[in-house]
């Protein structure tokens, strides 16, 4: 049974005690009203039967007083009783209508009073006429006036009998009620105190279960209102804000009071709002009870962030709409993350894809290995193969190789790193090289479990390696065919010059005098070729030389080197007067000696093309030339055409005719080759007639590569590389 | 006897008819022994072969570094081993100035490492230098190779 339920029956069941309750009460009232007015009735009754007794004791006394005097008053007072008795008479029968034992007794008591007073009449009447003394011997009518009085006890009696009656009746009946009463009140008080408590005790029980959920919504709000990580708010249906959290304040800068009934549609950028999304999205919520998105929303600030966005649908107990409850996450950093992690997928696969590399993946307990398309066509299908495993790869290595990789493939199981080159047949039996690199994975407990690498076609790349190996090998043979070259050339070369000129001085010492002039000059020209051809070959060694030395790094001190350069020349002829300006503290790093030689040939140039000045001036400092320290050497000799600047500097190019400035036209190539070496440049600034300025860089802190490689990278003009000694000759 | 001869080792008969030309200037070409390659030129100095009961020692070798069968270094190289010659000058000429064959020849012991100039002026001129300087100016060294090894060894190893 409910407890309304049971409220109810309470209630009812004391509701129907009290309406009894009173019930009883009326009737008891209504009773004793009655017996009330029996009771005044009675005592009515009782006093009309004393006034009918008093009327007829008047009557007998004023017939008595008349019979005695005789006076007519006595006479008048007794017919007025006589009346009045009547009248008496007549109002006691009806008071007693209603009782018949009554009525009976006052018919006789109407026939007896009728009687007595007739006699009393007759005696009246007989006093009238015959006077005094008869009338008064007249029997007083005694018996009739007993008769009537015991008449009149009887019906007092009667009627006092039935007060008492009546009066017991009543007390009974008001007793009974008032058990009645005193039951049912008590019953009634029984059903509701049991209502009460039922009704205390729930609410109670209500009391405490409300208590506990107002401490649950308050929890409820606390929670909404300080989880910081997310944005809890409310929206009505409109899409207007109706609360807001810490959260959301922390992710959108917004304050509660600046966002309070502020449409959502603020946190979407202008072109979602065009495309009208804050609606579409409220009404598929509304739809189907939710609505998940990823999207950019806007800050406060106007920056915007990458949002996980949950709308709820919010319905009362009805299933009527109420509003949006609206979840939103900032996972920028993990979208930029994911966003990470994809351009590295991506590139990673841009990689993989650009090197040609298949993808492979050995499961080390099965055997089994996944692979990409790639994988499959580099060996030899064109389509990816089903069931591919450890022994299918066995199988396609060539035998010799084999058990290479079988070797190598399990060490990698211990070491963790694979790689291996080999070769595999193809289906159409064509034999390729691979280079297969894997990492191994293990599980928790260190067991290998995985094995994930790349493979590559290397076909190519070995047959550019033999190649570059069968290339390697004819450079060096060149080059050391080129070092037994110049060898003999500084020996076997220079031998005959010695021959010639010696021989010919010999013929002009012990023979002139047999020779006449034109002899004498061709004998000196002789021995002047044989001068030139020695320093030409002087010139080669030291071009070929400065190609194949080792570069050393060293301080070296230009303004020495200058200077000393200077005095050499001057002595070599002392009567030119040429002034040197020589800068000091002119201090580079590099290799002395090749240095010195470029030195020599750049001053030695100005030296022999100021020759013809009569005052002859040559520098030799440094210049910043693009933010570069740039050393020059410049003289005021006679110059040249600056569009041969080009040519200066390869090798047996001349601008000007032997017999006016002598010189073999290697110096200059000599001069660049090393400063090539050394990482700079150099270059030329000259007019005719108006001098010329030579600079170099030694930018040379550049590493210095290896002796053979260096002859690889020579630029143009570099007859004398080393792997082309023969071009050189031929030239000549 | 005051031994003033010059032991020239020279296969270039060019070569050889130039030096005893410029010997021939500074008076000196009539003390000239020569040995035309590295076997010969080791005959002549330990006495051996045609060269049998030859024992005077030069006062000075001038060895050329390209010679046939045994070129001038490997003949150093004997020279400088045997104790007899352990110490006898010995000036290396060469065409060239191969940096290489300049330290190898020093390494191997030689005294004096000299250019023959094309210039027959010129090359004349170190030959009276060299004769002179090594016939007249400088002293011998002590007869019988009588250093001690400790001596000798540093010699050699410089």
């Amino acid at each position: 049974m409910s407890f309304k339920a049971k409220v109810a029956a309470a209630f009812g069941a004391s509701l129907l005690i009290l309406l009894a309750v009173g019930f009883l009460s009326y009737q008891g009232i209504v009773a004793q009203n009655e017996d009330q007015k029996w009771v005044i009735h009675t005592h009515s009754v009782l006093e009309s039967i004393d006034t009918l007794q008093e009327e007829l004791s008047e009557t007998e006394t004023d017939q008595r007083d008349y019979i005695i005097g005789g006076e007519g008053t006595f006479l008048t007072a007794y017919r007025e009783a006589t009346t009045r008795v009547s009248r008496e008479e007549l109002s006691l029968h009806d008071l007693i209508g209603d009782n018949r034992l009554q009525q009976q007794l006052w018919s006789q008591l109407n026939v007896q009073i009728s009687l007595h007073l007739s006699e009393l009449q007759k005696a009246i009447d007989i006093r009238s006429g015959k006077g005094l003394t008869v009338a008064s011997v007249m029997p007083p009518g005694t018996q009739k006036r007993d008769e009537i009085t015991g008449l009149l006890t009887k019906m007092k009696v009667v009627d006092q009998q039935l007060v008492s009656e009546r009066a017991e009746r009543a007390s009974a009946s008001a007793r009974n009620m008032q058990t009645a009463i005193v039951t049912g009140e008590m019953l009634a008080f029984v059903f509701l105190f049991g209502a009460g408590i039922l009704i205390h005790h729930e609410m109670e029980k209500r009391k405490r279960t409300e208590q506990g959920l107002r401490e649950s919504e308050e929890r409820f709000r606390l929670m909404v209102s300080e989880v910081r990580d997310y944005a809890i708010i409310m929206l009505d249906l409109e899409g207007y804000i109706t609360s807001w959290n810490a959260g959301a304040e922390r992710i959108t800068g917004y304050k509660p009071d600046e966002i309070l009934n502020t449409h959502f549609s603020i946190f979407f950028p202008s072109e979602d709002i065009a495309a009208r999304k804050p609606p579409s999205e409220l009404e598929i919520a509304a739809k189907r009870g939710r609505f998940e998105d990823e999207s950019w929303r806007v800050r406060k600030d106007g920056t915007k962030f990458w949002a996980s966005v949950v709308i709820t649908a919010l319905h009362d107990e009805h299933g009527q709409l109420r509003g949006f409850a609206k979840v939103t996450r900032d996972i920028t950093e993990r979208k930029k993350s994911e966003e990470a992690l994809k351009e590295s997928e991506s590139r990673l696969t841009l990689a993989v894809d650009s090197a040609h590399m298949g993808v492979w993946d050995i499961d080390l307990k099965s055997g089994g290995i996944v692979r990409s398309l790639r994988h499959d066509q580099i060996f030899g299908y064109s389509a990816l193969q089903q069931n591919w495993t450890v022994d299918t790869l066995l199988n396609h290595i060539i035998p010799d190789d084999r058990d290479m990789v079988k070797a190598k493939f399990t060490e990698a199981t211990f070491t963790g790193n694979f790689r291996i080159e080999c070769r595999i047949a193809r289906p159409d039996l064509s034999i390729h090289w691979i280079a297969l690199r894997g990492r191994v994975h293990r599980n928790e407990y260190g067991g290998p479990v995985r094995m994930m690498g790349v493979v590559v076609n290397i076909t190519e790349l070995k047959r550019a390696q033999d190649q570059l190996v069968l290339r390697s090998a004819e450079l060096e043979r060149a080059n050391k065919e080129l070092e037994a070259f110049c060898y003999s050339v500084s020996h076997d070369l220079r031998a005959p010059l010695r021959a010639i000129d010696g021989f010919a001085h010999a013929v002009f010492e012990g023979y002139s005098g047999q020779l006449d002039d034109i002899g004498k000059d061709y004998l000196h020209r002789v021995m002047l070729a044989a001068g030139r051809m020695g320093a030409l070959i002087d010139d080669l060694l030291t071009l070929s030389r400065v190609s194949r030395a080792e570069i050393a790094r060293e301080e070296v001190d230009f303004t020495e080197l200058g200077q000393s350069i200077a005095l050499e020349l001057q002595r070599t002829e002392p009567k030119r007067k040429v002034e040197f300006v020589i800068a000091p503290n002119l201090q580079a790093e590099g290799d002395s000696r090749l240095l010195r030689t470029v030195l020599e040939n750049l001053i030695g140039n100005s030296w022999k093309f100021t020759s013809k000045r009569e005052y002859a001036l040559i520098e030799v400092g440094t210049e910043s030339i693009d933010g570069i320290k740039a050393f020059f050497v410049r003289d005021n000799g006679v110059g040249f055409d600056p569009k041969y600047t080009n040519r200066l500097f390869e090798a047996f190019q001349r601008l000007h005719a032997a017999a006016e400035f002598p010189g073999t036209g290697i110096g200059l190539a000599s001069a660049q080759r090393i400063i090539q070496r050394h990482g700079g440049r150099i270059w030329a600034d000259a007019a005719v007639g108006k001098g010329a300025t030579f600079y170099f860089t030694l930018l040379g802190q550049r590493k210095v590569v290896e002796r053979d490689m260096s002859g690889w990278n020579q630029p143009q003009g570099e007859d004398l590389e080393n792997g082309k000694p023969i071009d050189l000759l031929s030239r000549r | 006897m005051v031994n003033r001869s010059i032991f020239l080792v020279e296969d270039n008969p060019d070569d050889e008819a130039l030096m005893l030309r410029a010997l021939a200037k500074i008076n000196l070409e009539k003390n000239v022994v020569i040995a035309r390659d590295g076997v010969e030129a080791l005959d002549y100095i330990y006495g051996r072969g045609k060269h049998a009961g030859h024992n005077i020692m030069p006062r000075v070798i001038l060895l050329d570094l390209k010679l046939p069968k045994l070129d001038g270094l490997e003949v150093l190289r004997q020279l400088r081993s045997a104790p007899e010659t352990k110490l006898i000058p010995v000036v290396l000429l060469t065409s060239s100035d191969e940096q290489q064959d300049r330290l190898r020849g020093y390494s191997l012991g030689a005294n004096s490492f000299v250019r023959k100039p094309i210039h027959f002026t010129e090359y004349a001129d170190a030959v009276r230098m060299l004769g002179h300087y090594w016939l007249l100016l400088n002293e011998q060294p002590p007869s019988g190779a009588a250093l001690p090894d400790a001596v000798g060894s540093g010699l050699q190893s410089t």
